[in-house]
């Protein structure tokens, strides 16, 4: 074990020396130099911690081998993280890459989000896609030439803010979701349910717990910061990729929750902004969708995403990003990213086939 | 919207735990063996020691939590872990949850710490690092 963990380390340390010379390569850039430094650092200390590993004079001793093992797994995955994750944006950073950044970070400065400014990507496979600890967000190819898709980056930027700030977003609610969790399971217990279907409500809301919660934390945070666009851009969203809008349920997986929950999530943090007539165009719209879409609320679908709980969520969030000080999309000033979002919404529902030349336009003031 | 931003969260939880926990450990079982003829620096084996001992009680709430006997809120344990230790100790939780008290109180104290301690001390970390690798796994898939 001792010679496949030295060499192991060994290798891990050749990695990083690769990889610090490829950063190294880079042209200078004012945007990426952040970025491309901090890479350096972290591929530094682990070539250094990987170095000191392998020199351990008690790496075979039996009782200790395991925890040198994942000592070395740790490493390995830093490693593969900044080369897999961060590289990537630093070695093809262009001029499309460039104006989603400054757009991103223009719109983290007006909202006053307390965010690293990230680099920003145009080479998704996964939509849109961020890894907060190194601040970086990816968003499919074509997004540098459109407006509405951006109300997505404010989820994006949700995440990072709660990366740093979970407790002041989320507040009391892991307590209400665990008091609905025990209350739920002991009325089906009295109300004689088969077990399987209480284990089934058992599992649902662990993935609540796991997953589900920043989902929706995310969601209600680009609400908070964009409003309606990202209702509307929530919708678009739905019809394009032509998942049920009720899946998961009871018995049901997926890494995230139902998108019509997702849609009363957003919905709940609006209203609770007092924009009554955003929150209503943005029911409507999704009314409109799923007038078109046909499917039928499932029977436990209120069991398996109860509005008290999120709307509760939803007076967390909004009562967090307050705190936080960070703006609405209410307070934004008429050049602000969020404003431009907005109104190429309110333009592109006004008139679709008109939109294009409008955003072209916008897309040039922008740029 | 990719899930991405929610595991990156969870493995940069699971694997600073993972580390804390390993790093800890192996100064610990350093200090049991006298392996390689080394002394332990003492301030880092109270360090190590304390550090354990927080882990040690937050698996401790965790599971009381999860079993309806304490305050829920939001834990530095990952839910998976828990949800094991839960399948894994059915039936003699009560027993498992006034050992990891007693591991507690040992890390605390000085003295030098039982096989036993040991053992339960592996085991949460083995959780631990199986959780962190599969969320890695996941992370990378996206």
């Amino acid at each position: 074990m001792e010679d496949l963990l030295a060499g192991l380390l060994r290798d891990l340390e050749r990695r990083c020396v690769t990889l610090e010379g490829l950063l190294a390569a880079l042209p200078p850039d004012p945007d990426t130099a952040a970025h491309a430094l901090e890479s350096y650092e972290v591929l530094e200390r682990a070539r250094r911690d990987a170095g000191r590993l392998a020199l351990e004079p008690d790496l075979a001793e039996p009782s200790l081998s395991g925890n040198y093992l994942r000592l070395f797994e740790r490493l390995a995955e830093r490693v593969r993280l900044i080369e897999w994750m961060v590289i990537p944006f630093l070695a093809r950073y262009d001029d499309a890459d460039r104006f989603l950044t400054a757009v991103t970070r223009r719109l983290i400065d007006e909202s006053r989000l307390p965010v690293r400014p990230p680099l920003v990507g145009g080479f998704s496979t996964q939509y849109y896609w961020t890894f907060p600890p190194y601040s970086v967000i990816a968003v499919p190819a074509g997004e540098a030439e459109s407006i509405l898709g951006l109300a997505d980056l404010c989820h994006e930027l949700g995440h990072m803010v709660l990366a740093d700030h979970e407790v002041e977003l989320v507040g009391t609610f892991p307590t209400a979701l665990a008091r609905y969790v025990q209350s739920g399971q002991a009325q089906m217990v009295a109300d004689q349910r088969p077990p399987r279907y209480v284990d089934d409500f058992v599992s649902h809301f662990a993935r609540w717990e796991d997953d589900w919660l920043l989902e929706f934390v995310s969601d209600m945070v680009a609400a908070f910061l964009a409003g309606p666009a990202f209702g509307f851009q929530h919708v678009r969203l739905c019809a394009g990729l032509g998942r049920s809008p009720y899946s998961p349920g009871l018995g049901e997986w997926a890494e995230h929750p139902a998108d019509c929950a997702r849609l009363e999530a957003i919905v709940a943090v609006i209203e609770i902004m007092g924009d009554v007539l955003g929150a209503s165009r943005v029911r409507q719209l999704w009314a409109d969708y799923m007038g078109i879409n046909g499917e039928a609320e499932p029977a436990d679908y209120k069991l398996c995403y109860p509005a008290s709980l999120l709307q509760e969520l939803a007076r967390e969030i909004v009562g967090g990003c307050q705190a936080l000080g960070v703006r609405t999309y209410r307070d934004a000033a008429s050049g602000d990213v969020i404003a431009h979002v907005l109104r190429a919404w309110d333009e592109f529902l006004r008139d679709a086939s008109g939109y294009p030349r409008y955003e072209e336009e916008v897309i040039a003031r922008l740029k | 919207m990719s899930e991405t931003g929610a595991l990156a969260h969870e493995y940069r939880l699971a694997s600073e735990l993972s580390e804390t926990l390993n790093r800890a450990l192996i100064g610990l079982k350093k200090a049991q063996l006298h392996t390689a003829g080394e002394d332990i620096d003492a301030d880092d084996l109270r360090r190590a020691r304390s550090s354990v001992a927080e882990i040690v009680e937050s698996v401790s709430n965790a599971v009381r939590s999860h079993e309806g006997r304490g305050f829920p809120g939001i834990s530095d344990i990952p839910p998976a872990v828990t949800s094991h230790i839960l399948k894994r100790r059915r039936g003699q939780l009560p027993y498992y949850l006034k050992d990891l008290d007693e591991l507690r109180v040992h890390l605390k104290g000085s003295e030098l710490l039982s096989d036993g301690d040991i053992r339960l001390l592996d085991e949460i970390a083995g959780l631990i690092d199986a959780e962190t690798a599969q969320v890695f796994r996941r992370l990378m898939r996206k």
